[in-house]
């Protein structure tokens, strides 16, 4: 239950993320220390703009700045955040193939659960004329009989079903399992869907109530004058916090009178 | 959680009220205050490099460890000496920024310039390094307590050295500088023709790859259109070699360089890519009426698109930058002493003098 303990806990995951990021992130300390923020207040009578988030396209361009001072990494991981969401992005309880189909997604999704892999397709390999080995597997994978899940746009989606009809030798394939991921700017209405972000990985899901969920042990996300800012509570780098994905969407966060937790609505 | 906002205020308070106590000199602290109107005369006056530009110190004191002060002294026809100098206490850590709050209630104070290993940190109008004891070190008490028990002066010349007398000083040599006299040249062919014959030789290789590739391009100049963003990421693959010292620098960050690119007197030596405009090797010059000096240098690795012996060549561009320019000669600055020997430098020996305050 979404109470007041769990939404003050929430938030105070937040809190320590913006003072981490203050005090040991180059991109956050100079962006704050210098233009300001508003919540919470770092720097006396410096306001900022938009209560001090960044937009995702300058967090993009100032990537280098956003690993700790202690070291990291500064390339973010598109596919972060996917695995502790299938559980509620499908029926299924786990896949033995989980296929991200994406042009940003360089890296297989981490942390599945065991006895599921996962993999990448670049949507321009999903063609019936390719036979790579991603589509080889994946191919392979169905005629053994074991689930197989795309996530991806619609679109790509569509060519990985029509890329595997037309697979060589001509079988009949079960389709795949699809749970398409959208931007926060073309959010639709299901049945099921994931919140998705090429800078932040993914942020939520849509559940059986039809409302999208925030990833609410990784992610928090706020109301703001330039959108919805989300940020990634994982100590990880790159550390991301209080971007404006998709340009800087205006939304409310809310709490889900279904489940309780908070879902965003734009 | 909230800003410091009642320690700050006391603070400015503290400050405020001894600096109008104190009228031959003030402790400024480039976070918080706003800068005096009499700093762009004194930095011509001293000659200070564009990282004494009050909007990068205030840049660069917010991305950095310890806190940092800017001690100015005013005499009859104005400021007359300025020392700038890092608290560095026992909250100081490694992998966290300063505190927004001044140091701790013990430490000492290393005075050095603001992002440069090779310049010093202070400059008095009659050139006493002796008034670092005399005067700077009481001021500066007086303003943030008797704490602070140790000053540690870097780049002091060899007359410098002699000059800071105190009980109990400790003075060592530190790593050498290089500096190239260009005021006796004409043109970059007589620097060239004065040097030995492998390294001309080189040099007329590298010169002819470099004219002869297609993807790069050369361009020194104002860097006010570059993309700090870009430079960042350019610069910390130098940056990230240099970790052979206990205690690594900070690179410099995207902000620091958003107000130094700006500035007139910072110099790039750009190799871009003409087709897609990335750059592949940088070296920032920080201008001067007298003594321009090379600040940093970076080139992107081989597999990314960097290019070999780009480096050589950058000091031919510096060269020909000075000369042109009626330079009396480049600080060439720390490391490579042997390789920048062979182009003509010599070796200004380099102190640091540590002195016990009581």
């Amino acid at each position: 239950m979404w109470n007041s303990l769990a939404s003050r806990l929430w938030r105070a995951a937040y809190l320590r993320a913006v003072s981490s990021a203050f005090a040991t992130v180059p991109l956050y300390r100079e962006t704050w220390a210098l233009h300001g923020r508003t919540d919470p207040v770092l720097v006396p009578d410096r306001t900022g703009s938009n209560g001090g988030a960044l937009a995702a396209d300058t967090v993009q361009r100032r990537l280098v700045d956003t690993a700790p001072l202690a070291g990291g990494s500064t390339e973010p991981d598109p596919a972060r955040g996917l695995a502790g969401l299938l559980t509620h992005a499908t029926q299924r309880r786990s896949h033995r193939l989980v296929v991200v189909v994406d042009a940003a997604v360089t890296r297989p999704p981490t942390g599945l659960p065991s006895g599921s892999r996962g993999c990448v397709l670049h949507p321009d390999a999903a063609t019936p004329l390719d036979d790579g080995p991603v589509l080889r597997e994946i191919v392979d994978t169905l005629r053994r009989g074991e689930r197989v899940l795309a996530v991806g746009e619609d679109k790509n989606l569509d060519a990985l079903s029509a890329a595997l009809r037309s697979a060589e030798p001509p079988t009949e394939l079960p389709p795949p399992d699809r749970v398409p991921h959208h931007r926060i700017d073309s959010l639709t209405g299901g049945p099921f869907g994931l919140l998705h972000d090429p800078l932040l990985g993914y942020l939520g899901v849509l559940r059986d109530c039809g409302r999208w969920h925030v990833d609410c042990r990784h992610v928090y996300v706020r109301e703001t004058t330039g959108g919805l800012a989300f940020t990634v509570l994982d100590r990880t780098s790159p550390r991301l916090v209080d971007v404006l994905v998709g340009g800087g969407v205006p939304g409310e966060v809310q709490a889900c009178p279904r489940h309780g937790s908070p879902v965003i609505e734009t | 959680m909230t800003g410091p906002s009642t320690e700050y205020r006391d603070r400015a308070r503290r400050l405020a009220d001894h600096a109008a106590t104190s009228a031959d000199h003030e402790v400024l602290d480039p976070r918080f205050d706003p800068e005096p109107a009499y700093w762009p005369r004194l930095r011509a006056d001293a000659g200070l490099y564009a990282d004494w530009s009050w909007e990068a110190m205030t840049a660069q004191a917010w991305a950095a460890r310890t806190p940092q002060y800017v001690t100015v002294f005013h005499g009859d026809d104005g400021p007359c000496g300025v020392v700038w100098a890092a608290w560095v206490g026992p909250p100081t850590r490694r992998h966290r920024f300063a505190r927004t709050t001044r140091g701790g209630r013990v430490g000492g104070l290393d005075v050095r310039s603001p992002n440069n290993a090779s310049a010093a940190g202070w400059w008095f109008a009659d050139g006493a390094a002796q008034r670092l004891v005399t005067d700077y070190a009481p001021a500066i008490r007086g303003t943030l307590g008797t704490g602070a028990r140790l000053l540690l002066a870097r780049q002091l010349g060899d007359a410098d050295a002699a000059a800071v007398r105190a009980p109990l000083r400790i003075v060592r040599a530190t790593e050498p500088i290089s500096v190239l006299d260009t005021a006796g040249f004409e043109s970059v062919e007589q620097w060239r023709s004065g040097l030995r014959a492998s390294r001309r030789r080189s040099l007329e290789q590298i010169r002819r790859a470099v004219a002869d590739d297609p993807r790069l391009e050369v361009r020194v100049g104002s860097m006010a259109d570059a993309d700090p963003g870009e430079v960042a990421a350019l610069l910390r693959y130098n940056a990230e070699k240099h970790h052979d010292v206990p205690i690594v620098p900070l690179p410099m960050f995207t902000g620091y360089l958003e107000a130094l690119l700006r500035r007139p007197d910072v110099i790039g030596v750009r190799y871009t890519d003409p087709v897609s405009g990335a750059l592949r090797a940088l070296a920032l010059v920080f201008d001067h009426p007298e003594w321009p000096v090379m600040r940093s240098w970076s080139v992107l690795p081989l597999h990314r698109g960097g290019r070999r012996n780009v480096y050589f060549d950058m000091y031919v561009q510096g060269v020909r930058f000075a000369v042109t320019s009626g330079k009396r000669g480049l600080v060439l600055g720390k490391k490579m002493v042997d390789l920048k020997h062979t182009l003509g430098a010599r070796t200004v020996s380099q102190h640091a003098a540590l002195v016990p305050l009581r």
